[in-house]
């Protein structure tokens, strides 16, 4: 893997022709007509144990079926995301004395799944997983260009159906073919989802298999609004494939809340309180495939959905479970009333709306008036972080006297956390914007974010080296190349100081701020005084 | 941080008023000896130790020991402080050889720590308003670099590979019409366009010696490189002009990095005098102080 992200040859293998195509049971119902359309465009591949068959982080265009032997799906290593600096040496121990010890970040909870793209999801221990016959891995890559999430390793000497595009597209129409998925899904995925929601975990064996049993799995197209705010609640989702936006109308507009991914559920709330919807939720297109202007047809975002009279029924004997519900509705309550604190009614000028100063929930501004240019905010942001890298590149547009450097403005509306093949990059509770351990480095977020502000790094600054790598995937005997990984501004959020940029500036230049109050305050926001 | 050196200040001259009206001078007309004496030295000596001490808080600038603003502020003040302390302690009397370097030392520390503080206040808004394209300060080299390639490509393909040999009239051409130009403040002069040639010959005369960093180069100055420039669009063909415009640009481009070069050595030289004369400073008083506590003691 490395910068230019190369496409997978599709070259290898055996071309398949339509009549032996239809002896597999997924190709049993689909059109031979449509098959004749794509000559060449299914291929059958036959790998020997030990085989790399795709690499996380890799451009990929095809989707590939199982159709004998097995092989291991795993992200190959996991990269500690910087964090506020470990005592190094009598120095940074002395440092310990004046509270340089770390706060306590959240982690991610041990039982946390990563979502891949295949039809199984990876445990947060060990980040791997087998997959069989009738397995499907790479649909993502195959309908949207997504970077491939995982990398696959034959396990075994097995033989794989290689699918481009035009023919899994067909191939989603054949009703077989999706009743096998969604039996695979329910099989080897629904279950985790299902416990992966925390309000679930009280429930027993029984009645989470009641609750499987009452999900319907039901798909819409990118784009379309699952439900809106006011809306009577009647379900709630957890996504299968793809991701949903949350969004809230409030008196300034219309403002962004969340991206969801594979995995992470929606809408439970308003079944709880019997209360309207208080969010829109929207399914989202893949980015790769929307800048890439390709002609195709919008992706379909796939859901489970639960009644609320399953839901109802289900949860009744678990006070628990509406115990934690009432608290994951307040929750949200609470950060849908910060983010109605910093809508403004004023209208932005337009240099403020192109450089999008107003996303900025914690713009980072650099007062050139006062600024001497000594560095110390990145000198002190690369002696905050483990890995001595800085999130902070004092270097960017300027408005008015303020120059807008590269760092993380936590964006009302996050866009780099849509697309990420791997689920790895998130928003915590406070807003941060977040890269967990096992992303992939394939640089989806950093094209994402407008405004550069998430850059990659080669491997070397973390300190790994390819010795590292190969111990750790040591038991497929194949080293993985990657080579960069996605590094952002978590504002310090374990320094009990706040962020170490503003901290160590010495003339007051710097500072961290909320853009809409800060711009209106000093008259800004809708005066455009861009002649600088 | 202003009010309690004001208020340190304002006591340190008090105390030292009425212990004046009550006790006479040493002989040399210093009370270094004296109890308030040697109090007004060592707190001279431990505010120069907490001055020094800010270029090693700038070594772990997260550390959480006080914002570096506060750090900075204290530095100031406190350090105009200890000049009065210094003074209240020699009772303003330049003594021996040693204690005159100190003092020379000390004045010239302050002198070029305010020195500083004006730049500080100055050169970042000079930076602000006269170079619109500031980059940082280690991205200099490599913007020259990019700048000139920009050029040399801008060239290539408007006017093909330069041969200088060959375009001797060209040059003197260019010159003459230059100067014409220049006197007539850009006006408009008659010429035979020339074209490709022109380009080449003005590139290998004007932008390369401005690209190499030449002192002098014509095209440092942006009035005499407006004129140059005026005076080469007479010589080549409208489609030309916009390449032109083009290298026009990238000339002032490069001049706002120039400029910004010359202000931040100039927003960071006085340090080269400052933090030498400081240590000296520190390292001096601190022999000062042992040699008094060991052959002079306190009455």
């Amino acid at each position: 893997m490395g910068k230019s992200m190369p496409l997978a040859t599709f070259s290898e293998g055996r071309l398949m022709a339509p009549e032996e195509l239809r002896q597999i049971d997924i190709f049993a119902d689909v059109d031979e007509k449509s098959l004749l359309k794509y000559p060449g465009a299914v291929r059958k591949r036959t790998f020997e144990a030990g085989e790399v068959i795709c690499r996380e982080g890799e451009g990929g265009t095809s989707a590939f079926f199982i159709v004998s032997g097995s092989a291991r799906v795993f992200i190959g290593r996991r990269l500690d995301p910087g964090r506020a600096r470990k005592p190094r040496g009598f120095i940074a121990r002395v440092g310990e004395l004046f509270g340089q010890r770390p706060l306590d970040r959240p982690r991610h909870a041990p039982g946390k799944l990563v979502p891949i793209d295949a039809t199984v999801d990876l445990k947060y221990g060990d980040l791997a997983a087998t997959l069989g016959p009738g397995d499907v891995f790479g649909e993502m890559s195959c309908l949207n260009l997504a970077p491939r999430s995982a990398t696959v390793v034959a396990e075994g000497d097995c033989e794989m159906i290689e699918i481009l595009r035009n023919v899994y597209e067909v191939l989603q129409r054949s009703k077989t073919f999706k009743a096998l998925m969604d039996q695979k899904y329910r099989e080897r995925a629904l279950d985790n989802h299902l416990r992966n929601v925390p309000v679930f975990e009280p429930l027993d064996p029984a009645a989470l298999l009641e609750l499987k049993n009452a999900c319907e799995l039901v798909s819409v197209e990118a784009g379309a609004v699952i439900f809106a705010e006011g809306d009577t609640a009647d379900a709630m989702y957890v996504i299968r494939v793809g991701q949903v936006r949350v969004s809230k109308k409030f008196p300034g507009g219309e403002r962004q809340l969340a991206y969801l991914t594979r995995g992470d559920h929606f809408g439970e709330t308003g079944l709880l309180r019997n209360a309207p919807r208080n969010a829109t939720c929207t399914a989202v297109d893949h980015p790769i495939a929307e800048a890439g202007g390709r002609k195709r047809r919008p992706a379909r975002v796939e859901l489970v959905k639960i009644s609320s009279d399953a839901f109802e029924r289900i949860i009744r004997g678990y006070p628990e479970v509406i115990r934690r519900l009432e608290e994951a509705a307040q929750k949200r309550v609470l950060s849908q009333v910060r983010a109605a604190l910093t809508i403004l009614p004023s209208v932005p000028s337009k240099k403020v709306e192109d450089l999008g100063l107003l996303q900025g929930q914690n713009l980072m501004l650099i007062d050139l008036e006062k600024c001497t240019r000594c560095d110390q905010c990145a000198t002190a942001c690369s002696e905050a972080h483990d890995d001595g890298i800085s999130r902070l590149i004092r270097e960017g547009p300027r408005y008015d006297r303020f120059l807008v450097p590269s760092s993380c403005r936590m964006c009302m509306d996050p866009v780099c956390m849509i697309g990420c093949p791997v689920g790895s990059i998130r928003r915590t509770e406070d807003l941060n914007i977040f890269i967990e351990d096992w992303c992939v480095g394939c640089g989806v977020c950093a094209k994402q974010c407008p405004y550069n502000s998430i850059q990659l790094h080669p491997l070397e600054s973390f300190g790994v080296e390819v010795s590292d790598q190969a111990r750790r995937v040591a038991e497929t005997g194949e080293v993985v190349e990657v080579t960069e990984r996605a590094v952002v501004c978590d504002q310090c959020s374990t320094l009990p100081t706040g962020p170490a940029c503003v901290y160590a500036c010495p003339h007051d230049a710097a500072m961290r701020v909320n853009a809409r109050q800060f711009l209106h305050g000093a008259g800004l926001a809708g005066d455009d005084r861009s002649a600088l | 941080m202003i009010r309690v050196v004001l208020v340190l200040g304002g006591a340190a001259i008090l105390l030292y008023l009425w212990e004046g009206s009550s006790r006479a001078a040493d002989s040399d007309g210093s009370r270094g000896a004296t109890l308030l004496g040697l109090t007004f030295g060592g707190g001279a000596l431990a505010i120069m130790l907490f001055c020094a001490a800010l270029s090693l808080k700038r070594r772990v600038p997260h550390w959480r020991i006080g914002r570096a603003q506060t750090w900075l502020r204290g530095h100031i003040w406190l350090g105009l402080l200890s000049v009065l302390l210094v003074a209240l302690h020699s009772a303003f009397h330049a003594g021996g050889a040693l204690t005159l370097t100190l003092w020379i030392l000390l004045l010239a520390v302050t002198a070029s720590g305010l020195f500083g503080v004006l730049l500080q206040q100055f050169i970042p808004r000079l930076l602000l308003h006269a170079v619109p394209e500031e980059t940082l300060a280690q991205q200099l080299d490599r913007q020259f670099t990019n700048l000139r390639k920009i050029g040399e490509q801008i060239v290539a393909e408007t006017a093909g590979t330069a041969d200088p040999e060959s375009l001797g009239r060209t040059t003197q051409l260019v010159q003459e019409v230059a100067a014409a130009a220049y006197a007539t403040s850009g006006a408009q002069t008659a010429a035979a366009p020339l074209g490709p040639e022109a380009m080449r010959r003005f590139y290998h005369d004007y932008l390369v010696p401005f690209f190499r960093g030449t002192p002098m180069a014509p095209l440092l100055s942006r009035r005499r490189a407006d004129s140059l420039f005026a005076a080469l669009r007479t010589m080549t063909t409208p489609e030309q002009h916009p390449h032109i415009d083009e290298l026009a640009e990238l000339c002032e481009r490069r001049r706002q990095l120039l400029r910004q070069r010359r202000l931040m050595r100039i927003l960071f030289a006085w340090l080269l005098i400052h933090v030498p004369l400081s240590w000296g400073l520190l390292a001096l008083s601190i022999v000062h102080a042992a040699v008094a506590l060991r052959f002079g003691g306190a009455s």
